[in-house]
C-alpha cells in the first residue's frame, strides 16, 4: 500500500514529466512544416518554450522533493552527486573517442565529431560551473 | 551508529509500521535506522527521542 506522501510525491514528479515535455514540443507544433535552421522566430520561440518547460519541471520536481521524507531525499541526493559523477567519469573517455572520430556511425566526417565535441563539451562545463556555484553558496552561506 | 530504537519499538508492542506512522516517516526508514544503515538527522533524532520519552543519547550511541 502505498502511503500519501509517497503518492504525493510521485503525484508532483509526473506532472513535471508530464507537463514539461509538451511545452518542449510546442514549437514544433505552432511552426509546421519546421523551419530551416537558423530562422530567428522559430529560435526564439524554441528557447522560450525550453526555458517554460525547464522553470514547469523544476517546480514540481522540487515540490516533489519537499514533499519526500529525509531518507528518500539523502537518498536522492546521495545518487544524483554520485551516480553523476560515475557518469561523468565514464562518459568523459567516450567523449574523447567520438570527438576524435573514432567511433564513425555515430559522428563521422569533422563537422559531426566538432559538433559533437561541443555538445558534450558544454554539458560538461555547465556541470562544473554548476557545481562551482553551489560550492560558493554553500561557503558563502554556512559559516 | 548503534541504537536501540528496536527494543524501545519491542517493548511497545509496535510494528515498524506504526513507529513509522508515529515519526511521520516511511517502514523502510524505520528499517534502515534500526540496522543501523542510515543514521537519521538530527530533527528525526529529536522526533524518536520525544516520542520514546528518553535522551537522544539514551537511544542512539555513537561507536
Amino acid at each position: 500500500m502505498v502511503d500519501r506522501r509517497t503518492l504525493r510525491t510521485w503525484t508532483y514528479a509526473a506532472i513535471a514529466l508530464v507537463g514539461a515535455i509538451p511545452i518542449m514540443f510546442l514549437p514544433e507544433i505552432i511552426f509546421r512544416p519546421t523551419p530551416p535552421a537558423g530562422d530567428a522566430g522559430f529560435t526564439a520561440v524554441t528557447v522560450a518554450c525550453m526555458a517554460a518547460a525547464l522553470a514547469w519541471a523544476s517546480w514540481f520536481a522540487i515540490a516533489s522533493f519537499r514533499q519526500s521524507e529525509e531518507f528518500v531525499q539523502e537518498r536522492s541526493k546521495f545518487a544524483w552527486c554520485w551516480g553523476s559523477v560515475t557518469g561523468i567519469v565514464i562518459a568523459v573517455p567516450i567523449f574523447a573517442l567520438i570527438g576524435a572520430g573514432g567511433l564513425p556511425w555515430i559522428a563521422s566526417g569533422r563537422e559531426a565529431t566538432h559538433a559533437f565535441t561541443l555538445g558534450a563539451g558544454l554539458m560538461l562545463a555547465a556541470q562544473l560551473a554548476g557545481y562551482f556555484a553551489m560550492s560558493a553558496w554553500w561557503r558563502a552561506t554556512k559559516r | 551508529m548503534k541504537n536501540r530504537l528496536k527494543v524501545l519499538r519491542a517493548e511497545r508492542n509496535w510494528s515498524q509500521a506504526d513507529l513509522a506512522l508515529r515519526l511521520d516517516v516511511s517502514r523502510q526508514s524505520v528499517n534502515a535506522i534500526e540496522t543501523g544503515k542510515y543514521d537519521p538527522s538530527l530533527p528525526l533524532a529529536f522526533r524518536i527521542a520525544r516520542l520514546f520519552d528518553a535522551p537522544i543519547e539514551a537511544i542512539f550511541e555513537d561507536q
